[in-house]
Order: structure tokens, then C-alpha cells, then sequence
């Protein structure tokens, strides 16, 4: 009798492992398992802080390759990743321009949050507030604002020219000529080298026509 | 016959082959206690198992009242007590009991059972916190549930303190007056000398010899016979017709069985 | 049968008061109440640390027995001759084992209950999370007679130690094995069709996770919820047949 009960069960054994292999099942969506809050990161991270800041890039480049021809992918933990990785590490620079860079295809809001994160630990650093700027020129087509980035990162030590030309050009843009014309002259008279020197001159001379005519 | 063991043989298949028994035959009455005694190694722990249905023959019968040991029905004839027992130890000695009950499908006699072995005080202590003496008790309780005929005790005295030892010597003597059959092994002379009706004598597998301790085999006879006082040593058989002769010749002085032979035969069946 | 069921219960009392189920127990409530913090440290939406903390909980109930308890009761009782006692009563081989599985199952059933009803408290303020918890639990108890039906049959031939290992390296090999099978399939190695014939004899406890469908709120087939008992028993009663066979071989 006892030995009876084994062929059904062997069959049974068959039968359902048959029916497993059959079985498709869904992939769940992007799971990923626990993005921590930079703050207690940071805190238990100890004197390895630098090593565990990259390793939280390291995933939140992973997170980003890892979906990038899927369309219309959300990304929906990638700020927090970024945001997780310079908590633990404000003093990389290249985390914030990284994070910007790529929260683009997410939303760019959450890219100028992430820069003017990286502003109150890299106060001197020119490329962050030039990267809001563009973004705000580029993405949201809004020159009036791009400009006063510009002009930010024209005060910035280490900028090159294109900075406080670019802010000319959007405050411009923006009607806002006197704006326009100190961005140029501020840089005039910094600079040492003379061929600039007589390009922002030019510039500042074709600047000020304008406003005489505009103030007419 | 309560226990008939026919030329059982058994040999362990180790990396080494040890025939542990080379053809017992055994029977025991219904209603005695039989000890079973050898040294270590002799087989003793290894028979027990076979009647105990723990343990399968190579060749040769056990039977309790006609019942295979390995069977259900010969299980519940037989009660077993293992040599250096252990069991649950994290329920009490209670819970023990009416667990071993309800297994064997029995009516639960914890109460008694616990008074006769003397553990009522220690019944709702876990097992684990008794003593060996106590645990040894506490098996032999379980050995007695669903009241079975015929009780097989590996070594039941082994390892106990003189105290322990006198305890259990008590309730084995006590199941004997209730009519119980007790089948034990010992490898303590004396402890078998003291309990047993009979006696087998084990060694390397085989049986030496079965005695009548009961009945002393061999008596000494002091008498007197013209002021003279002679010493005999007198077997069962020719007793009787001594008395009778000295009583027509003499005056006996005494009469007293011969110091049990075990040892030596033990001693005799090692060489 | 009864006396089966006795036998089991007893087995069940001796081992449910065991120092290591405790130990199981306090790490799964302490599991459970990290995801208080866990909650508050990591980003995420609310209460999915906890759903996450309660399914994971029953898991390791359904697997830290079969590991930790069951592979050591058949070794253990043989190591310290108390095995004796059992095998002196009326039974046979197959309801010994059987009894001892039937215990083990008692005590994941047990743990797993009384954890998914603390866990359906903690989720309770977020959301109303019954459904989840009882499909979980329902295939975490097959996943249990499964992983302990190896660990009865690994206690029955050798060491408590290596009965414990070998049942931890069939559960990781389960748990793989689906992986392994759908990379092979994949790539069109051959070894896709030997991993199939495989999967006949090494268990696929994947079947009995379904984790990320209850917590993303994913379709699932239905007919999950009965293969995996048919698979669990199925495989118990072959695996109970075998260590019975073994058992009753070994020289004791």
C-alpha cells in the first residue's frame, strides 16, 4: 500500500515541474533594492566615505546603462542616487556634473537641485552655476534666467571667455542691455590678455549703440 | 515460553567485519528474571537490539509469545530500556510519559507510574535536569506503559551511584513480584547474581553457559561422623542422598549453597 | 495515524522549546522591527520596507528550520542514542519520518502565522495587506515540507553539521537554478537541456516565490498556488520513501 503512494507522487513530481517550466512570469519593474538616505550613509561609511560615495555612482551608472534603450524609462531613483552618493561625497566635483548631466533625461528641475547642492560645498566652482545656466538656455528656453547663471559663473575665478560672453548674449536676449554691458566690462578689465581685450571692447562699443538707440 | 531466541547470528559490515554473534539460542519463562552476562564486546548490547526490533539478524529467530520483535504487535509485548538512555529532554517527566502513552495508543498511568519508579517530586522538572539516576528511572517508567509482559533492559545499573543502583535493584525486584518477565544485560556480577533466576554467559558472540542462580548448583556439607567433622562439596543432584546417609551415620552441622560460579565461568568462558 | 500524529507532536514539543528556534525567532522579530529604521534611512515609497521585511521574514521561517532544526533531528537523536527510544515503539521506518516531518512542519507553520500577523499590524498603517501575506505564507509552508523533506533525508544518512550544510546548498542551488535555466535557454547552450532533466531532482524553489508579483502588485498564474503544494508533497512523499529505505539499512 505504502509503496503505492509512490508513483503517484513521482508523477506528481513530473507533472508540476513540467508545468513550471511552462509558467512565464513577469519582470518586475525596476526594483531597485534600497536606496539609502545619504545622511545615515554617510555616518556609518566612517573613513571610507570616498569609496562608498563611488560606489554609489558606480550603481547609479549601472541604473542609468542598465535602462537606457528602454523608452520612456522613468528612472525613478536616480536623483536619490546621486543625492546619496554626494552626501557621503560633497568634495566630488564630478559627481554633481555627472548627476546633472544624466538627470536630464529625467528632469532637468532635479538637475539644477543637484548643482545648487553642489554650489553650497563648491561656493568658487564656475562650471556648476554655467551648467544651470545652459540648462536653463538649452532645456527651458528661458534666457533671462540662463544669463543670471552666466553672470554668476563670470564672477567665478578660472572661467573662460565664452562665460561672460554667453551672458552677455543672453541678457541680450532679454532686452537687459546695462546687464549685458557690465557682464562684458567687468571681464575687460580683469583680463591681462590684449586680443580679448579689444574683442570685449568692440562688443562693449556695439553694446552701448544699442542702448542709446533703445533708450531713445 | 515467553522468549525464544534460535541461533541468531549477526555480523557488522564495517570497514572491518566484526561478527558481534555467532549463534545465540536462548529461552526464557514466562515470569523470571534473566541476566544476561558478559564482558564488553561480547555481544550483549547487540542481542538486546535484535529482540528490541531495533536491530535485524543476519540469520536465525527471535519471537516474543509467538510474535516477530519486529513487528508492531511484538513491539507492544516488550518493554526497552537502552544501555546510558537519553530521550526529549526538553519536556518534563510528566509530559514524558503521557507522550509515550498517547504514542502507544494506551491509557495514560503517569501517576502511578511515576510513584513506583519515586519521581513524583521531579515529574514537572524538565529532563534535561535530572540526574542519571533519574533519567535512568524515568525510562525504566517508560519501559512499564501499556503494562507489556516482557521488559528488556540494556545495562539498566550502568553508571549509577550505590544509591541509584539499590533504587532500580528495588523496582526490578518489584516488577518480578507483579509477574513481569525481565530480560537484562549486565556486564556487574554481582548485580546479577542478586536479581536473577537465571543466567546466561556471553562471550565473542557466543553463549558459554545458561545457570539456575535460584537454585545453587553445588553445596558445601559439614558433618560429623564419629567426632570427626568432614567438609564436602555436594552438587543439586546427589544432595538428597547425602543427608540421607549422614543422618544413618551422623550428625550434620551444615548445609550451605556453594559461592556462586559466575566470575569463574565468566573468568573460564574468557580463556 | 494517530499515533503518528502523537509521535509528531511529541517531537514537536522538544524541538519548539529548543534554544535555536528561539534564536530564529528573535532574528526574524529583529529583522521586522529593523524596517522601522530601515524605513527611515533608505528612500523609497512608504511601508515597502515593510511589506519587503514581512515577506523576507516568512521566508527565512521556511527556510531557517529545515536548516537549523530539521537536519538535525533525525542526526542528532543517532548521535546521542535517543533514537533508540523511537525506533523501540510500533512504528515503521516511513511513519518515523514522516512523524519528524510533520513537527518540523508544525513549527513553520507556527512561526510563520505569528510573524504574519505582526507583520499585517506593522503594514497595517500604510495599507490594508492581507492577500500578500497569506499567498506567501500559503507557498512558504510548501517551500518548509520541501527544503525540510531534504534535510529529513540528508539527518537520516550522515552528521548533524553536514545534514544542516548540504540542506543550505540544496536551498542555494534552488534558488539559482531558474536563473542558470533561463541564461541557457538564452545563450542556446546545450546545457539547457541537462539543467531541464535536472530539474526533475534538485528542487527549483523559485516556483514558491512570489515576492516581487505580491509586492509590485504584477500578475501571476494562478496555477502556482496548486503545482507548488502537488510539487512539495510529491517530492516529500518520494524523499520520506528514501530515507525510510536508508534508515532502516543503517546499522544503528
Amino acid at each position: 500500500m505504502k509503496k503505492l503512494i509512490l508513483i503517484p507522487a513521482i508523477l506528481g513530481i513530473f507533472f508540476s515541474v513540467d508545468e513550471f517550466y511552462r509558467i512565464r512570469r513577469e519582470k518586475p519593474p525596476e526594483s531597485i533594492l534600497y536606496v539609502p538616505k545619504g545622511k545615515y550613509v554617510k555616518v556609518m561609511a566612517m573613513n571610507f566615505r570616498e569609496i562608498v560615495a563611488d560606489y554609489l555612482l558606480a550603481r547609479a551608472l549601472v541604473y542609468f546603462g542598465a535602462h537606457f534603450y528602454e523608452k520612456a524609462f522613468p528612472y525613478k531613483w536616480l536623483y536619490n542616487l546621486f543625492d546619496a552618493a554626494t552626501t557621503v561625497d560633497p568634495f566630488n566635483r564630478e559627481a554633481f556634473m555627472m548627476g546633472a548631466r544624466l538627470l536630464t533625461v529625467r528632469d532637468v528641475h532635479l538637475s539644477i537641485k543637484l548643482l545648487k547642492k553642489g554650489m553650497k560645498y563648491h561656493s568658487n566652482y564656475w562650471k556648476f552655476p554655467e551648467m544651470v545656466g545652459f540648462i536653463y538656455f538649452f532645456y527651458l528656453k528661458d534666457p533671462a534666467k540662463a544669463a543670471i547663471w552666466y553672470d554668476k559663473a563670470s564672477r567665478l575665478p578660472g572661467h573662460p571667455p565664452y562665460v561672460p560672453s554667453l551672458a552677455s548674449k543672453f541678457y541680450t536676449e532679454a532686452g537687459k542691455y546695462r546687464a549685458a554691458i557690465r557682464v562684458l566690462y567687468n571681464f575687460y578689465i580683469t583680463t591681462k590678455d590684449k586680443r580679448l581685450k579689444a574683442i570685449f571692447k568692440k562688443d562693449i562699443e556695439r553694446l552701448q549703440k544699442r542702448l542709446m538707440e533703445v533708450e531713445r | 515460553m515467553i522468549l525464544e531466541i534460535e541461533n541468531v547470528k549477526k555480523t557488522y559490515k564495517g570497514k572491518k567485519k566484526v561478527e558481534a554473534l555467532k549463534g545465540i539460542s536462548l529461552s526464557l519463562k514466562t515470569g523470571e528474571i534473566f541476566g544476561f552476562v558478559g564482558p564488553n564486546g561480547a555481544g550483549k548490547t547487540t542481542l538486546i537490539k535484535i529482540i528490541a526490533g531495533i536491530l535485524r539478524p543476519d540469520s536465525g529467530k527471535v519471537s516474543i509469545m509467538g510474535k516477530s520483535p519486529f513487528s508492531p504487535e511484538g513491539k507492544r509485548l516488550r518493554g526497552f530500556l537502552p544501555e546510558n538512555p537519553q530521550t526529549f529532554r526538553n519536556l518534563t517527566g510528566r509530559e514524558f510519559l503521557n507522550f509515550c502513552a498517547n504514542v502507544l495508543g494506551k491509557p495514560k498511568e503517569t501517576d502511578r507510574l511515576l510513584k513506583m519508579v519515586g519521581l513524583e517530586d521531579a515529574a514537572d522538572r524538565k529532563i534535561k535536569e535530572y540526574s542519571k539516576g533519574m533519567l535512568q528511572r524515568i525510562m525504566l517508567a517508560q519501559s512499564l506503559i501499556g503494562d507489556p509482559p516482557l521488559l528488556v533492559y540494556d545495562e539498566p545499573l550502568s553508571g549509577l551511584d550505590p544509591i541509584g543502583r539499590k533504587e532500580v535493584k528495588e523496582i526490578i525486584k518489584e516488577l518480578k513480584n507483579q509477574g513481569k518477565t525481565v530480560f537484562f544485560s549486565s556486564h556487574i556480577i554481582e548485580d546479577v547474581e542478586e536479581l536473577v533466576d537465571r543466567a546466561a554467559i556471553i562471550n565473542e558472540g557466543r553463549k558459554i553457559k545458561v545457570l539456575e542462580l535460584g537454585k545453587p548448583a553445588n553445596f558445601t556439607v559439614r558433618y560429623f561422623i564419629e567426632g570427626k567433622l568432614f567438609t564436602e562439596k555436594v552438587n543439586r543432584e546427589k544432595l538428597w542422598e547425602k543427608i540421607f546417609y549422614i543422618r544413618e551415620n551422623g550428625e550434620i552441622y551444615e548445609i550451605k549453597p556453594t559461592e556462586i560460579q559466575l566470575e569463574e565461568l565468566l573468568n573460564e568462558g574468557n580463556n | 495515524m494517530k499515533e503518528t500524529i502523537n509521535l509528531s507532536i511529541g517531537i514537536f514539543n522538544e524541538y519548539f522549546r529548543d534554544k535555536i528556534f528561539y534564536f530564529i525567532f528573535s532574528l526574524s522579530l529583529l529583522l521586522l522591527l529593523s524596517s522601522f529604521i530601515l524605513q527611515e534611512m533608505v528612500v523609497g515609497e512608504p511601508g515597502k520596507v515593510f511589506k519587503d521585511m514581512a515577506l523576507n521574514g516568512i521566508t527565512l521561517f521556511a527556510v531557517a528550520v529545515p536548516v537549523f532544526i530539521t537536519s538535525q533531528m533525525i542526526s542528532n537523536q543517532i548521535q546521542r542514542k535517543s533514537i533508540y527510544l523511537i525506533l523501540s515503539f510500533p512504528f515503521s521506518y516511513s511513519s518515523i519520518i514522516t512523524a519528524h516531518l510533520l513537527a518540523a512542519l508544525y513549527i513553520i507553520f507556527i512561526s510563520i502565522v505569528s510573524y504574519g500577523l505582526l507583520a499585517f499590524a506593522l503594514i497595517l498603517p500604510f495599507e490594508v495587506w492581507v492577500l500578500p501575506i497569506i499567498i506567501h505564507a500559503f507557498l512558504s509552508l510548501f517551500l518548509g515540507l520541501l527544503l525540510s523533506s531534504w534535510a529529513i533525508l540528508f539527518s537520516s544518512v550522515t552528521t548533524t553539521t553536514l545534514s544542516a550544510l548540504s540542506t543550505f546548498i540544496i536551498y542555494m542551488v534552488g534558488s539559482t537554478f531558474q536563473t542558470a535555466l533561463e541564461y541557457s535557454q538564452q545563450s542556446g547552450n546545450p546545457m539547457y537541456f541537462v539543467l531541464k532533466i535536472i530539474g526533475y531532482i534538485v528542487p527549483n524553489t523559485t516556483v514558491f516565490d512570489l515576492k516581487p508579483e505580491l509586492i509590485y502588485r504584477l500578475n501571476f498564474s494562478k496555477s502556482i498556488l496548486w503545482l507548488a503544494p502537488i510539487y512539495s508533497i510529491s517530492a516529500a512523499i518520494v524523499l520520506i520513501a528514501i530515507s525510510s529505505f536508508i534508515l532502516s539499512r543503517r546499522e544503528l
